[in-house]
């Protein structure tokens, strides 16, 4: 789709500023902070934060690509990085501040108004079993933790895109 | 002899509402015997949280009690306290305020009518579902909620609990390029929000008149945002400050969320609320395009909701066009404060209806006590009532699967954000 090839990869950061489920507000200002966008041709990638997934489809859609970065919980290692599949998206809690209208949703509508042509990759980072609000550093040890990590999935799904491969995980 | 048929509907988590809420309806040989919309989100306590703050902290605090109307929190939180320390907003303060709220109405009722009710009127089961055979119409959604969504970042520097407003006005004017360009890009959208209305009011619509009493704010010149009077269409006329003689909060064991009654009735607020008694003050250029629909307002179906909420887009647009296109940089986006003691009111219409504050302070502007009502709250009984009546009319013989999508439909058809709504009483324990 030429229109498309316009418009720039598009880094998502989710999540709020409390507690470890800032680790994507964290890691986006990171990447931000050592310039990872020069890295490749002027404007291909766009980063930002988004506050509610009532937001991701009016705002950073369409895009060549959306590339989301999200705390999620498990059992995994704190700090462990995994693509996950959209499909594969659910709501531990209800979200806050989206009436309802989750990540998951959010993501199937922009693919949906994109005619299904939408790649995305959600670059998930474990903040353990539950989030944590209590420990202020938790989230920045977490960023120390998944950083490298974080960094070279993301570069890999951008230079998947300029090559014209598909993520890893699409939906 | 008929057989005892007894039908038992309960909807655990209710979706594609704010926060956590659930049903349950017990229907016995044709009659509604348990009806309860059952609120089981922890209460989040944050009147107490608000007790002891300084003053200049309450707007960012009350803007976190809801991502999707953080301003209408602003709004009557800083009315209340400029009350109480006799501070007049100047005009501009005042006008920019009201399109920082249009800004709300804008991208609340967009993403109400695409991404949460309208899947219920196609017949789908959500958004994503409902974008595959309606790209068009909710692309037009998105594209209207993103405009409100930057409205409130012109004032507030970010749409989600936006940190902008402070007690006096805001703490930065918008610069005037960006301010052009964004009435530019409401003007530009105008024809989307009117399509929008036909839409809506095209959309099969269940024909279902009820008797409920409408409660809004009300004023003389204006369709109504911020402070003026409480009325409602049952010959109500009252200052905001009298509002505790008049309504009536109480717990009931299913909710931590309070109900409200007016005169011990139910009542409702909100956008239908807002049309039915203000419809004439809205502009001719709003008011020609709901005539060449089949919807007239004053309605008494609450369905016709849906049809309000894009009415108030329209007129949203309109209001901020007309208050922004003169625009220019003020002497100081804000009047300097003194505190004192006293107690104040504020009352503005956030996009789910009436949200009602009051705060105690003592002199030095510290928060003594605060309260806070919610519309959610306010229309909790209305709604139970609205179910029943909805469903006798659907009638209560029907499949199990249509009472509860008739239910769900009716539930999400007031935008209800449990989040917000979710208080205790105070508990008074006597010890003898």
């Amino acid at each position: 789709m030429p229109r498309r090839r316009t418009l720039p990869i598009r880094v998502l950061a989710m999540g709020s500023d409390s507690g470890t489920d800032r680790i994507g507000f964290l890691t986006i200002h990171r990447l931000e902070a050592i310039g990872f966008k020069h890295r490749y041709p002027d404007n291909f990638v766009a980063t930002a934060i988004c506050r509610s997934p009532a937001l991701l489809a009016a705002r950073y859609a369409p895009a060549r690509a959306l590339i989301v970065l999200d705390a999620y919980c498990s059992s995994d290692p704190l700090g462990r990085v995994r693509r996950l599949a959209v499909k594969d998206l659910e709501s531990k809690h209800r979200p806050s501040s989206s009436h309802g209208f989750d990540l998951k949703q959010a993501l199937q509508l922009c693919t949906t108004l994109e005619g299904g042509n939408l790649p995305v990759s959600v670059v998930a980072i474990s903040i353990g079993a539950e989030e944590d609000t209590t420990d202020t550093q938790k989230a920045h040890k977490l960023l120390e933790m998944s950083f490298p990590a974080v960094l070279n999935t993301v570069d890999e799904d951008i230079r998947a895109i300029m090559s014209s491969r598909s993520f890893s995980s699409p939906i | 002899m008929t057989e005892k048929r007894e039908i038992r509907i309960k909807v655990p988590l209710l979706a594609r509402v704010e926060g956590e809420g659930a049903l349950d309806l017990v229907i016995s040989n044709n009659r509604i015997e348990t009806l309860n919309l059952r609120i089981f989100e922890p209460p989040r306590l944050f009147e107490k949280l608000l007790e002891g703050r300084e003053y200049q902290e309450v707007p960012d605090i009350v803007a976190r009690i809801c991502g999707i109307c953080p301003v209408a929190y602003q709004m009557s939180a800083v009315n209340a306290l400029e009350q109480i320390f006799n501070v007049q907003p100047d005009p501009w303060v005042h006008a920019m305020r009201r399109v920082f709220y249009c800004g709300e109405w804008i991208q609340s009722h967009a993403l109400h009518i695409h991404l949460l009710a309208a899947p219920d009127f196609l017949g789908f089961n959500s958004a994503p579902e409902m974008a595959g055979a309606y790209p068009d119409e909710v692309r037009r959604g998105l594209k209207l909620q993103s405009l409100g969504n930057d409205l409130i970042r012109l004032f507030g520097a970010r749409s989600v609990h936006p940190v902008g407003a402070r007690v006096g006005g805001f703490y930065r004017a918008p610069d005037q390029a960006r301010v052009a360009e964004l009435v530019s890009d409401l003007e530009r959208a105008l024809p989307d929000a009117a399509a929008l209305i036909s839409w809506v009011a095209s959309l099969d619509l269940a024909d279902e008149q009820q008797n409920f009493c409408s409660v809004s704010l009300r004023h003389d010149a204006e369709y109504p945002i911020m402070q003026s009077r409480l009325m409602s269409d049952h010959g109500l006329d009252l200052a905001i400050e009298d509002y505790e003689q008049k309504f009536t909060e109480f717990q009931v064991p299913h909710s931590t969320a309070l109900h409200s009654s007016l005169d011990d009735r139910p009542y409702l607020v909100g956008p239908l609320a807002r049309l039915n008694l203000n419809h004439e003050l809205l502009p001719e250029a709003t008011l020609s395009i709901l005539r060449s629909t089949a919807i007239r307002f004053p309605s008494k179906n609450m369905f016709h909701s849906i049809v309000a909420r894009a009415v108030e887009i329209h007129f949203a647009m309109l209001e901020a066009i007309r208050l922004l296109q003169h625009y220019s940089l003020p002497e100081a986006p804000y009047r300097d404060v003194k505190p004192r003691a006293g107690i104040g009111y504020g009352c503005t219409e956030a996009p789910r209806g009436l949200l009602w504050h009051k705060y105690e302070t003592d002199s030095n502007g510290r928060i003594i006590s605060a309260r806070i009502v919610p519309p959610t709250s306010q229309n909790q009984a209305r709604i139970e009532q609205d179910i029943a009546a909805s469903l006798q009319n659907a009638g209560l013989d029907q499949a199990e699967a249509v009472l509860r999508l008739r239910a769900e439909t009716v539930i999400r058809n007031y935008d209800p954000c449990i989040s917000c709504a979710t208080h205790f009483l105070r508990l008074k324990i006597d010890r003898h």
